[in-house]
């Protein structure tokens, strides 16, 4: 499921399938700032068409005039094309950002674990499993566009009427935390009820997302807490710590201490 | 000779004059502060719905209004505990003559406040499809899909099965598919499991469901449910109608189409035909 593993390649009007060739280009109109595992952490400036090729497919960026770029996704997923009002002067930069809706616009994560995790009254578990990223466009530092690095599902949380319309993960558990961190995720499960409780998916607001970026270049997200209340209702929190506790970690996408209600089971 | 009565009776009623000035004078005042009333609160940053924030407006202005007139009244010397006492009786007989107007008045006001449909809402009121445009305390108006705008006593609208299609945020489409007997269940579920589970906009959660329905008369019939964004119902709809035929086509599965077997019987020999 997850798949930050992208492998950067940037072109000048042509396809450029290997890195030797992508080392050619760090010179000419773009910085790549980082090219270890995965990493999507580039600036560059559009000329006449700059080509970033994903893993599902190509980021075209195309110059229409002097002040105008559109930007067209070809491949495995549906990304709706964009004009952008971009100079040549101005700098593109792509950046690594939590999983948002692509087709959708939702405000909410729905993580389904792959197996249902069962805690006993008043105690705690710490559950990792791995996000996705997605890979933000920006220009002069405002996000102009996303694209996501997996193909994109949704969820509906509670009824159709009152719940909500959720970006899915598959949470596949792992059992202990991993040496690459890549899109790691804490999740701490504390069940404050007096009975045993079970939790099967987990509900997060998308905007208290964060990742940090490690010094050796891995990606981590923030610890998400949930507070199961009985077995039906849990608060879930986004605290603005990082998954582990690394040395000398820097924001790469800054989010906000957020809470979301589960109301309609967990 | 009637000129000089007139100029004579003028000092007399001058009193008389001044009132009607007065009276005329509030009623303007009111009429106009209730104007201003109705426009502040339409233009309020209230957290209520537009219709009502329109009938709220609307009725305070009424209100202002005949307050000013009944003040003018007052004015004028018009006894209002009498005119109370007639409004009273009056209101007994236009309540038994207008019946049907006060019956779409209360259900305008109820279907406001309950909200059962608002404006901007999709909606199918019995075989009528279309945008609510507008919700008065008398009628309501949609604007059909085709155009029209069709407008509804609010007393039909409440006696009504009103189906809102923008209240939920997500649909089920439900699908009927036939293949032939000959055709692999199995496969031809694996084959719309996965089309499926491709499509970005086709919710993981509530999983798309398949039920071997039942044995036709020509065809398995199999039932597809799958939950889809309310504002990408019938987009999705009709891709999955043909993305589903064209995949099950590709996979060799058979959609036949109803047959009938005619035997046609000559002297003693019996003969098939198709």
């Amino acid at each position: 499921m997850w798949s930050v593993n992208v492998i950067i390649i940037k072109s000048h009007g042509m396809w450029v399938l290997q890195l030797v060739s992508l080392i050619t280009y760090l010179g000419e109109c773009y910085i790549l700032l980082k090219d270890v595992l995965g990493m999507i952490y580039m600036d560059f400036t559009v000329d006449v068409e700059e080509v970033i090729s994903l893993p599902k497919g190509r980021l075209v960026f195309s110059r229409i005039n002097d002040s105008m770029i559109r930007i067209v996704f070809n491949g495995d997923l549906q990304i709706p094309p964009k004009t952008v009002g971009v100079s040549r002067n101005s700098s593109i930069s792509l950046r690594p950002i939590p999983p948002s809706g692509n087709l959708l616009k939702v405000d909410y994560l729905f993580i389904k674990l792959n197996e249902p995790v069962t805690v006993l009254p008043k105690e705690s578990v710490e559950i990792y499993f791995k996000l996705p990223v997605d890979i933000g466009v920006y220009v002069n530092n405002y996000l102009i566009h996303t694209v996501p690095t997996v193909k994109v599902k949704y969820a509906l949380y509670g009824p159709p009427d009152l719940g909500h319309l959720c970006r899915y993960v598959d949470g596949g558990l792992i059992n202990s935390v991993p040496d690459n961190l890549l899109g790691i995720t804490k999740l701490v499960i504390n069940n404050q009820s007096s009975d045993v409780g079970t939790v099967g998916k987990v509900v997060a607001p998308l905007n208290g997302l964060q990742i940090y970026l490690t010094a050796s270049n891995d990606l981590i997200f923030n610890t998400i807490y949930v507070r199961l209340a009985d077995s039906l209702h849990a608060e879930v929190t986004t605290k603005l710590i990082p998954s582990k506790h690394v040395e000398n970690l820097k924001y790469l996408f800054k989010g906000i201490e957020s809470a979301y209600v589960m109301k309609y089971g967990v | 000779m009637a000129f000089d009565s007139i100029i004579d009776y003028i000092p007399l009623s001058m009193d008389l004059f001044i009132k009607i000035l007065i009276a005329i004078t509030i009623f303007i005042v009111l009429y106009y502060i209730g104007v201003l009333v109705s426009n502040y609160i339409r233009r309020a940053k209230l957290k209520a719905s537009p219709e009502l924030i329109y009938n709220l407006a609307r009725t305070a202005k009424y209100i202002i209004v005949f307050s000013g007139f009944l003040a003018a009244l007052s004015v004028l010397g018009v006894e209002l505990s009498g005119l109370l006492i007639a409004a009273g009786f009056t209101g007994i007989v236009i309540g038994l003559a207008a019946q049907q107007t006060l019956s779409q008045l209360f259900a305008g006001i109820s279907l406001i406040l309950e909200g059962r449909a608002r404006v901007g809402d999709a909606i199918r009121i019995g075989d009528d499809w279309g945008v609510i445009e507008s919700v008065g305390l008398m009628s309501t108006q949609i604007r059909l899909w085709s155009g029209e705008i069709l407008t509804i006593p609010n007393d039909s609208v409440m006696g009504s099965k009103i189906y809102n299609y923008s209240k939920s945020v997500a649909r089920r489409i439900d699908l009927t598919i036939g293949i032939s007997y000959s055709s692999s269940i199995s496969k031809a579920l694996n084959i719309i499991t996965s089309l499926l589970g491709e499509k970005e906009l086709v919710l993981a959660e509530p999983p798309p469901t398949l039920i071997v329905d039942s044995l036709g008369d020509s065809a398995v019939i199999i039932k597809v449910l799958l939950w889809v964004p309310n504002s990408e119902f019938w987009t999705i709809r009709k891709e999955i109608i043909r993305e589903i035929k064209e995949a099950l086509e590709a996979g060799g599965i058979e959609i036949p189409f109803p047959q009938r077997v005619v035997w046609l019987k000559s002297g003693t020999e019996s003969k098939g035909a198709q």
